[in-house]
């Protein structure tokens, strides 16, 4: 879903920034775009080519070059994929030509001119296309969008210190509970105690004091310069070699020699003082990373680093030894030194590609693993590379055992690949509509992913959420397999150790949910009342609460309906479920069409024109306002949770009110049954009959069609699912989808569908008012409480305005008690005509629109209404009539154009 | 008399929806005794009332019929009404003695009968009107929310037809916004009847059907006879077995009111779909796969599509409407009560199979269709066949049935055969009027039910009265 929603972004902000005036709405874009992503796959060739390719067109081939690889020291992922991209557009003429005249309307071609140097960052979705040989407009579309993606997450053309800073800040308000703590203000003040350190201070001002070694002989040049050069690979200047730091921290020291000094001695010299500068800069390197901020992985990193310092250093000890007796000549210096020297250059290297890549956690793991993977054949290098990866690793592996094997994160310094966010509660799972527990409480960090996890990451997600929510039920959990992961570059022990732990995790927890919690009876439970699969406790309570839905909503006693439910239950085969004292009543105070159409316009047109409507309504009925709840507990909440349940409410609601229908076109064929007595009478109500027929028929063929060709298949679907299920995310999955799939079959998700729909509902009800109104006056006005009223929210349709004045024509006939009068009245057989127009009218419509619907989308469990609705091919022959005859479809249209031009939401306003 | 006091006090409880029976006259009370006895092996009910051991935690719905005692017995809701005491006896003398509520039994004091004298049936009900409608009276009181009334009888003799039909007339004034359902057995008309004044009988009761019933499930005797010879193979089908059919059907018929799933679990909307027009309530029924306790050595494959086709047979129908219905003849409504486990999506199929082949005619005037309502089966009764099917349908040839009648009836009238025993009664001592008046209401149903078939139906009603 988040992708969906980011593409869907994504595309509307590029259509924003390019102006885009072709017709398309983002929407449609982003589907396309969903539809034909493809995975990027990195190929070292191509990008290569990429590169190549770029910087052949570039007005500053070099610089472009620079960028990049400084990116890719940086580590920042999909840098290949994007310049991957630019290649392509700067292949494709159109493209490039749209981009550079959109770019100049903007004023800053120069952001959107390949040749820049990308900058892409954190943009973890980049998709292309295959490169094929001619790009379809499809594939244009597409890359403007990646292109746009790419240059909405590099806006700043990044500089290493902004990059920094930035991380800096993340780390900041990320962890804002962890002040670091000042240090002494004689470590840091003006007087800084630069001394501290093992590094060379770099005093500047630094002289060559002493004798001029010019004036001696080579022996003893030979040993003053031994002696300085061993104070200088101990970080100590010397008298003789001076030291210069170079641009910044991290670059090579400069070393000045004593200009006198012999010329094959400083050659020598020249030799060995590399290693003085990789000492350097790895002991700064150290001290700096060994602080507070940087984290676990990178103080096991230093502390590897120390080791081998510390054994350089006592090396150099023995070399002075040696030198103080006065067997070390230069020359065996250097060449004790080579081993050294390489080893040396390795850390250093180290140290300064974390350093520019500014790298903490799992990004130096990265780093460190590639180096390995890298460094085949220099076996030194490998070993080194080895050494630090195993024992960096410690701690970050330390934090995945306690993940994958207890669900908990200890994770102060932000390093794991999993982020806890405390603030999407479990609790809130149960209230709030948008709560995304289960999507956002942990949420995987790709840039925090070392690149050897990087396929199990979804797995290692998965695995501490399960084993998490166990643990939040108040279980133990403890892995009975748990065994120390070790790093290891070759041998992929620990992908074993995962997936074990994943399927003992996925099992565990779905045996709690479904064993323990018995989701599955709880599901059938929860079916059972929302979706009246045994809705004899429905009619029960709708007999009782007959006079609590006709009241509005405000007069109602919440508890009196609780207690009628109750009863209702009682008397009904739920008394068997053992869940049912969670069922609970709700009032809500909007009804479902506008809910509906309030969620559908999300992301529409008609978003501003649906919110700006008051959201308080004053007459909301019993009968519209009334929801079933139902009480959920962790773990089950986080299958049922609340998004779930206004899923179920609104099926139920939607159901709910098609029964309430029903039983209202009943009702009227219960009073209008002794008309059989008179044949007179009765032939004059044949055609309220007819129609009374037609409803009934089209309202128990829907009911059919929503109950066993929506909901019970999809439901069997869903337990079926259900046992196969091995994991709680596929339990999700297919919860979601049944109630999708659902509500989608209902209608409940076009808008246009669902106004034909509740208009034809409403149309029902009205013209059961109609005829209860009558036949109340066949049975003495006394008899019943006065006429009530239709609430109309909204401006009045003319169906609307007609209806009112029939009923008010009817209502003002009190006095004639006489049913001969009444039913041979014009009045009664217009109004009933009336009926009869607008009925088929809009039946007809919505069979139609049903019709182009599945057609053209496919959507073939649509088509089923059809048949339903209209199995003798009655409305069909009589549309394909009207389309045949002339003079009637005028009106037809009329009437169905009308019908579409009415975009109130809240078309079902109706007292029951 | 033999009303026993302080036996039952019944209990408080509220009972939503609840139906009551009434079994008037021999046939009645035969068919109602099979049907009890059926609904008591559907439900675990031991014939003394107390629920077996493995059938307490059905969840399946028992008050809809019955009633439970202090001691939590079940006690059906149902009134026994007879003036002759052969066949209730027979039933206090049965196993299920215990299970009936012995105030609801009403046994007419003489024990004489009507006498197979539809007058005198119902100059009966007249004199002990006071004591039926106690006893209802307390039934329906007892029920919370009483939902209507089902009347087994048949046309034919006196007591149910002619006591029938006044208890139809009352009911219907004392419960106006009641349903009355009657389960109606049509005399055999293809073998001569001992009872000489059944064609008079059948078309005075089938006045009160008409403008009194709100649904008439029609039992044809011809119908279930051929059925019993030429489907189930047995030469002489006695009463039993063919009581057993009618049981079977109602049953099924009541079947979605006992075991509630989505859609129709009140009578009404069993019933308020398949009528379209008031008068035109006469239904009929099929049932397939019929077995007895002999043939249970033919078990078929049961589909969801061979049950809905067959069911669409007319060698099927408990109605014999001859040859008539195939030809102009349609289907105004249909519903289907498929019994078993079934995946709904087989429904769909079949309907779409049926759809396609035309199997079914149906009404130019309307939308129509065949409405499938799903039930689970008795867990306790088995069965050989996986599905089974009831079909009640509203078609226009039952018109045949009332054709046949009313012949019989001219017939009789014509040459005033038989006429004596009526003239006794009050109705008939000064003229014939309410006979020609009865004749005068079925021929406008034949009329009206020939009037469905065709497309002009729909101005029917006004061009007639006017």
């Amino acid at each position: 879903m988040s992708d969906e929603f980011r593409i869907h972004h994504c595309a509307n902000q590029l259509i924003y920034l390019l102006k885009a005036s072709e017709g398309q709405n983002a929407a449609e874009i982003s589907d396309l775009l969903l539809k034909n992503r493809t995975p990027f796959r990195t190929t070292q060739v191509n990008t290569h080519t990429a590169t190549v390719r770029i910087s052949e067109n570039a007005a500053k081939p070099q610089e472009f070059i620079n960028k990049y690889e400084e990116l890719k020291a940086k580590n920042v992922r999909n840098v290949d994929s994007l310049v991957y991209l630019l290649s392509e557009i700067m292949e494709n003429k159109e493209i490039k030509d749209t981009l550079v005249s959109c770019a100049d309307d903007k004023g800053d071609a120069a952001k959107l001119i390949p040749h820049h140097p990308p900058g892409g960052l954190g943009s973890s979705l980049v998709t292309l296309p295959p490169s094929g040989s001619k790009l379809t407009a499809q594939e244009l579309i597409e890359l403007r969008s990646n292109l746009e993606k790419a240059t909405i997450t590099g806006t700043g053309q990044l500089t290493a210190e902004a990059i920094r800073k930035m991380l800096h800040d993340r780390h900041q308000s990320r962890a804002p509970n962890h002040v670091v703590p000042s240090p002494p203000p004689w470590l840091v003040g003006p007087m800084k105690r630069r001394h501290l350190t093992y590094d060379f201070p770099f005093d500047t001002s630094t002289q060559h004091t002493g004798t001029s070694l010019g004036n001696q002989s080579l022996r003893l040049q030979e040993q003053a310069v031994v002696r300085d050069l061993l104070a200088v690979l101990s970080g100590i200047e010397g008298t003789h070699i001076l030291v210069r730091q170079g641009d910044d921290k991290y670059s090579p020291r400069r070393f000045i020699l004593e200009p006198t000094m012999d010329v094959s001695l400083a050659e020598m010299v020249n030799l060995v003082v590399p290693i003085a500068s990789s000492y350097s800069i790895v002991i700064g390197f150290i001290e700096e990373r060994s602080l507070f901020e940087y984290g676990k992985v990178n103080h096991a990193l230093c502390s590897a680093m120390k080791t081998i310092i510390r054994e350089y250093q006592i090396n150099l000890a023995q070399l002075d030894d040696h030198r103080r007796r006065g067997d070390l000549s230069l020359q065996r210096l250097v060449f004790l030194l080579q081993p050294v020297l390489r080893q040396m250059s390795v850390l250093s290297s180290v140290a300064i590609a974390v350093e520019r890549g500014n790298c903490l956690g799992g990004s130096v793991l990265t780093l460190l693993h590639k180096r390995i993977m890298g460094s085949v054949g220099d076996k030194v290098a490998e070993q080194l590379y080895t050494y630090l990866a195993q024992l960096a690793n410690v701690p970050y592996l330390e934090m995945l055992e306690k993940w994958i094997y207890k669900g908990e994160i200890v994770d102060y310094y932000s390093e794991f690949l999993v982020e806890e966010r405390e603030k999407f509660s479990k609790d809130k799972l149960l209230q709030d509509y948008n709560d995304q527990y289960w999507e956002s409480r942990y949420t995987l960090c790709r840039d925090r992913i070392p690149v050897y996890l990087e396929q199990m990451a979804d797995k290692i997600l998965s695995t501490g959420k399960y084993l998490n929510v166990v643990h939040e039920c108040g279980k133990t959990v403890c892995f009975p397999g748990a065994r120390e992961i070790v790093y290891s570059p070759t041998k992929k022990e620990y992908v074993k150790q995962i997936e074990e732990t994943h399927s003992y995790a996925s099992k565990l927890l779905l045996d709690l949910l479904m064993n323990e919690h018995n989701l599955a009876a709880r599901l059938r439970s929860v079916k059972s009342y929302f979706l009246l699969n045994e809705s004899d406790f429905l009619l029960h309570f709708m007999d009782l609460t007959e006079t609590e839905m006709k009241m509005r909503m405000q007069d109602i006693m919440p508890n009196r309906l609780e207690t009628l439910l109750e009863l209702a239950l009682r008397t009904s085969t739920s008394e068997r479920d053992p869940y049912k004292d969670d069922l609970k009543i709700v009032l809500l105070n909007y009804d479902l069409i506008t809910q509906l159409v309030r969620i559908l316009s999300i992301d529409t047109v008609e978003e501003k024109v649906v919110k700006s409507l008051d959201p308080t309504e004053l007459s909301l009925s019993g009968l519209e306002s009334f929801a079933l709840d139902y009480t959920v507990h962790w773990p089950l909440s986080l299958v049922i949770s609340r998004k779930a349940l206004t899923k179920y409410q609104m099926l139920f609601r939607h159901l709910f009110y098609c029964k309430h229908v029903e039983r209202q076109l009943r009702n009227v064929w219960i009073r209008f049954k002794s008309l059989k007595r008179d044949m007179a009478v009765s032939h004059k109500f044949g055609k309220a009959m007819t129609i009374l027929q037609r409803m009934l028929h089209f309202i128990l063929n829907f009911e059919y069609y929503m109950m066993f060709e929506v909901l019970e298949p999809n439901w069997n679907t869903l337990e079926k699912n259900l046992k196969t299920a091995v994991n709680v995310d596929e339990v999700l999955d297919f919860h979601t989808d049944f109630l999708r799939q659902s509500l989608q079959d209902c209608l409940l998700t076009n808008t246009d569908l669902l106004r034909l729909l509740s208009k034809l509902l409403m149309l029902c009800v009205a013209f059961s008012n109609f005829m209860q109104s009558l036949s109340r006056q066949v049975d003495g006005p006394m008899l019943e409480e006065k006429l009530e009223h239709m609430t109309l929210s909204g401006p009045p349709t003319e169906d609307e305005k007609r209806m009112e004045s029939d009923r008010l024509l009817t209502a003002t006939r009190e006095t004639s008690t006489h049913l001969e009068d009444l039913t041979s009245s014009e009045e009664h057989l217009a109004s009933v005509s009336t009926f009869e127009r607008n009925f088929s009218t809009v039946l007809k419509q919505l069979l139609q629109d049903i019709a182009f619907i599945s057609r053209e989308q496919g959507q073939h469990c649509l088509f089923n209404i059809l048949h339903k609705l209209d199995y003798n091919g009655f409305y069909q022959s009589q549309i394909i009539e009207e389309e045949e005859g002339t003079a009637d479809s005028t009106t037809a249209t009329d009437l169905i154009s009308k019908h579409h031009k009415q975009p109130s939401p809240t078309l079902s306003k109706q007292n029951s | 008399m033999f009303l026993q006091f302080n036996l039952y006090v019944v209990l408080e409880i509220k009972m939503p929806r609840e139906i009551i029976t009434l079994q008037i006259g021999q046939c009645g009370n035969q068919i109602g005794f099979e049907y009890w006895k059926q609904l008591c092996q559907e439900h675990g009910i031991r014939p003394d009332g107390i629920l077996q051991d493995f059938a307490t935690d059905g969840t399946d719905r028992k008050d809809v019929f019955f009633y439970q005692a202090d001691d939590d017995h079940y006690i059906p809701r149902s009134v026994l009404i007879d003036l002759e005491p052969r066949v209730i006896n027979s039933i206090k003398n049965s196993e299920f003695a215990n299970l009936y509520n012995p105030e609801n039994i009403y046994l007419s004091e003489h024990g004489g009968g009507a006498g197979n004298n539809w007058a005198a049936g119902f100059h009966s009900g007249e004199k002990i009107h006071e004591e039926l409608f106690d006893i209802i009276d307390r039934e329906a009181d007892g029920s919370d929310n009483l939902e209507g009334f089902m009347l087994c009888h048949s046309t034919a003799g006196g007591t149910g037809s002619g006591l029938g039909s006044y208890m139809l007339e009352h009911l219907n004034d004392r419960y106006p916004k009641k349903l009355i359902q009657t389960y109606s057995v049509f005399p055999n008309q293809d073998e001569v009847s001992d009872v000489v004044v059944q064609p008079y009988n059948t078309m005075l009761t089938m006045k009160r059907l008409t403008l009194h019933a709100d649904a008439t499930v029609v039992l044809d005797n011809t119908a279930l006879n051929s059925i019993a010879t030429e489907r189930l193979h047995i030469q002489n089908p006695s009463f039993s077995q063919i009581n057993k059919m009618v049981s079977t059907i109602m049953s099924a018929s009541t079947a979605t009111l006992r075991y509630p799933g989505y859609m129709n679990n009140d009578l009404i909307g069993l019933v308020a779909s398949l009528i379209p027009t008031p008068r035109l309530h006469y239904l009929m029924t099929g049932y397939t796969p019929l077995v007895t306790d002999q043939a249970m050595a033919s078990v078929r494959k049961t589909t969801v599509l061979d049950v809905m086709r067959r069911l669409l047979q007319p060698k099927n129908m408990m109605v014999f409407t001859g040859r008539e219905r195939m030809n102009q003849h349609c289907y105004i409504s249909i519903l289907n009560i498929i019994q078993g486990e079934i995946d709904p999506t087989q429904v769909h199929k079949s309907l779409q199979r049926i759809r396609e082949r035309k199997l079914a005619n149906f009404i130019p005037w309307g939308p129509a269709s065949i409405q499938v309502a799903l039930s689970r089966k008795s867990p306790y009764v088995s069965s050989a066949h996986r599905v089974s099917g009831l079909m009640l349908a509203n078609h226009t040839s039952i018109g045949a049935l009332f054709k046949r009648a009313a012949r019989q009836f001219d017939k009789l009238r014509k040459r005033e055969a038989f006429l004596e025993q009526f003239r006794k009664e009050a109705m008939f001592t000064e003229n014939l009027d309410e006979m020609d008046a009865s004749r005068e209401i079925v021929q406008q149903l034949t009329d009206e039910y020939e009037a469905a078939a065709t497309p002009e139906y729909l101005n029917w009603g006004e061009r007639s009265s006017t």
